[in-house]
């Protein structure tokens, strides 16, 4: 293998790539804080038109709108009290009293900076772990891949959504919709229903564009009326002294964030909100009460959204297995460009790893640099109406989806999955298990057929294996204790144990 | 997590058809091969299926004991639906232009559908004016277009009907 540090840099040195990582960054700041869009909603569309890309290019581009991504939504979380990306809801919570306050200004400056801190930690945890949790992941039998994608699926349907029933029919639809099409192993169809182009199967890109694109579209509708809120902002660079007193819970919600982040099924949204939680128990002296502004309150989230990016990758690239929806969505842009995340990743093309993480690390610079400047237009691009950016999305996503197999078929596709998912969406369903879904699906049922086969089709031997490998076996108790935390009956004995 | 959250209008009526869609899955999926072995490519589709139909049939369970919303009758909650879920204007009727504008995606190609379709989005939905709709539409195509199809040489659809090589043109 050549020099990592030459892969690491690739993406400083080249002028392409480095304007690629740019414009990335960019698009991914001012997507992430325009209410409507969605940093999973951009990838999706972004990654049909990166087809025909050098994959370095593409992915070059999409850390970028990642990265950044993550970071935009604190801007309208702190300005207009809307957390546009699930990962800054816990920065609502005081960034908006600050802005209140008339202290916007300096409420985004540390968020920004924080958000480059957590950014920093993630990426040199991922730098650091990666290559020894994909070691480790060497051991991994295909029933183990199955449990960690049903626990996958599991976590982001009963963290994010309003119930587990309703995330295990999110995620067990998407499972259904991966698997439409020629069964990989024997060639029989599945859901086809006789007719040729569903042999093929549905592209998963249609789907996600459909369910993130489409969906918030048709969901942005009810919002038209919404008047567009004006702000006043002027200098958003904060002041050393104040940057220099909150380093420290910096760094400390900065490894909360990284190591929820790089669980599987949990993202940026949970390691902020776990982070917020930290700093409100630890910190014993905040600038003001939890709630009303405290800029601990703030520093938290911020610091542990973006180190969360940086632990998401270390699953999705060692294991194969998303660490949330835009990971999900990551995921399919690696597949589309020949590659197959997983362990052999690191085996066989180490060097895209170093790309990946240096490329980050660039995309975390170029975040502080875009987050501390460009406050007029982004106060203009935050005032653009929804009846102008509706019909855009929808233009980008009948694009985004034709580009696919430039095919019709896939654009009705998508907007049925938009249709569908709009109807989900209103009524209290998680899309991003079906998404998870749709990624996770081929895997687990190629892993369940390989693990039964392996026990000659012996039910009885599959199970004790469950119980009796260690890495199953710690996999399978995962899996129990989160049904059960999800059942009425272990929510009744905690909250009799709080109050007691 | 917010269990008793009261129900909005359809969304007990959406947990029925999301069972039958199941069954209906559970169904195929079972069509694929049944129960011939433990490792037939029907099986995990109809494990996921039947997760399907376990929490469809918990979703009503508890769409029954949760507080229902605010209207008695049936004609009532038709009315709530429409107006909270699916409003005519300007839902259904933009979600009616979006098919419009896929089904002419092809015949007419990709510039003059989404210049039509954009002109009337922005004219129906911000109402701003025909020609602040037409400047805006003009200028968002060209973008789009010289975006995704000069820089990106993402493949657009083509105006069908003026196919100048199928025609015979050579020139």
């Amino acid at each position: 293998m050549e020099n990592p540090i030459s892969y690491f840099f690739m993406s400083w040195s080249d002028p392409y790539l480095l304007l690629m990582t740019a414009a990335g960054t960019f698009a991914g700041v001012y997507v992430g804080a325009i209410p409507g869009l969605s940093v999973t909603m951009a990838v999706s569309i972004l990654i049909s038109f990166t087809f025909s890309w050098d994959t370095n290019e593409a992915l070059a581009l999409m850390v970028g709108v990642y990265m950044g991504g993550v970071y935009g939504g604190s801007r309208t979380a702190i300005l207009l009290n809307i957390p546009c990306a699930p990962s800054a809801i816990a920065t609502a919570i005081d960034g908006y009293p600050l802005a209140k306050r008339g202290e916007a200004g300096t409420a985004i400056g540390v968020a920004t900076v924080m958000s480059f801190i957590g950014g920093l930690v993630g990426i040199l945890v991922l730098a650091v772990a990666a290559p020894l949790v994909s070691e480790f992941a060497l051991m991994f039998a295909p029933r183990d891949y199955l449990l960690l994608a049903v626990i996958g699926i599991l976590l982001v349907g009963s963290l994010s959504g309003e119930s587990l029933a309703k995330g295990v029919f999110a995620g067990a639809l998407g499972v259904i919709i991966g698997m439409v099409g020629l069964d990989p192993l024997t060639a029989e169809g599945r859901f086809t229903f006789d007719s040729i182009t569903m042999m093929g199967g549905i592209h998963y890109v249609t789907a996600m564009i459909g369910f993130f694109g489409v969906a918030e579209a048709l969901a942005q509708l009810h919002h038209l009326e919404t008047p567009a809120i004006k702000q006043k902002l002027e200098r958003i660079t904060p002041k050393w002294s104040v940057v220099k007193r909150y380093i420290p819970l910096s760094i400390r919600t900065s490894f909360i964030g990284v190591f929820i982040g790089a669980l599987p099924g949990t993202g940026g949204d949970i390691a902020a909100l776990m982070a917020y939680d930290h700093a409100k128990r630890s910190v014993k002296d905040p600038s003001r009460k939890f709630g009303e502004g405290a800029m601990e309150g703030l520093v938290a989230p911020e610091s542990a959204n973006n180190a969360a990016v940086g632990g998401a990758y270390i699953p999705m690239l060692t294991l194969g297995i998303p660490g949330d929806a835009v990971t999900a969505v990551f995921i399919g842009a690696l597949y589309i460009h020949g590659l197959n995340p997983g362990p052999m990743l690191m085996i066989e093309t180490p060097h895209l790893f170093w790309f990946t993480v240096g490329a980050l690390m660039l995309a975390n610079v170029f975040m502080l640099i875009f987050g501390l400047t460009g406050v007029r237009l982004f106060i203009k691009l935050v005032e653009c109406p929804r009846a102008i950016l509706v019909p855009l999305i929808l233009i980008l996503s009948v694009v985004g989806t034709y580009a696919i197999q430039n095919n019709v078929v896939d654009v009705y596709w998508m907007l049925g999955f938009g249709i569908f998912g709009y109807f989900l969406k209103i009524y209290g369903y998680q899309v991003g298990p079906v998404i998870l879904g749709v990624i996770l699906g081929p895997l687990m049922d190629v892993s369940y057929r390989r693990a039964i086969i392996s026990t000659r089709e012996s039910f009885g031997d599959f199970m004790l294996e469950m119980v009796t490998n260690p890495i199953s076996a710690l996999l399978s108790a995962a899996l129990v204790f989160l049904v059960v935390s999800q059942t009425p009956m272990y929510k009744r004995w905690t909250n009799k144990r709080r109050s007691v | 997590m917010n269990e008793q959250r009261r129900l909005r209008p359809g969304e007990a009526t959406f947990g029925y058809m999301l069972l039958i869609f199941s069954l209906f899955l559970l169904y195929n999926a079972f069509a694929i091969s049944g129960f011939s072995s433990l490792s037939s490519p029907g099986v995990f589709p109809l494990v996921a299926a039947s997760a399907m139909v376990v929490s469809a049939l918990t979703i009503i369970l508890k769409n029954r004991t949760a507080p229902q919303g605010e209207a008695t009758t049936f004609s009532h909650r038709l009315r709530l639906f429409h107006s909270q879920i699916l409003p005519l204007k300007p839902m259904v009727i933009y979600i009616a232009m979006v098919i419009g504008f896929m089904m002419v995606l092809e015949p007419f190609g990709f510039i003059p559908s989404a210049l039509i379709f954009l002109f009337v989005s922005f004219w129906y939905l911000y109402a701003k004016g025909a020609v602040f709709a037409l400047v805006l539409s003009i200028g968002s195509v060209a973008i789009v277009y010289a975006l995704f199809r000069l820089v990106f040489k993402v493949v657009l659809p083509e105006m069908e009907w003026l196919d100048l090589e199928a025609l015979g043109w050579e020139g």
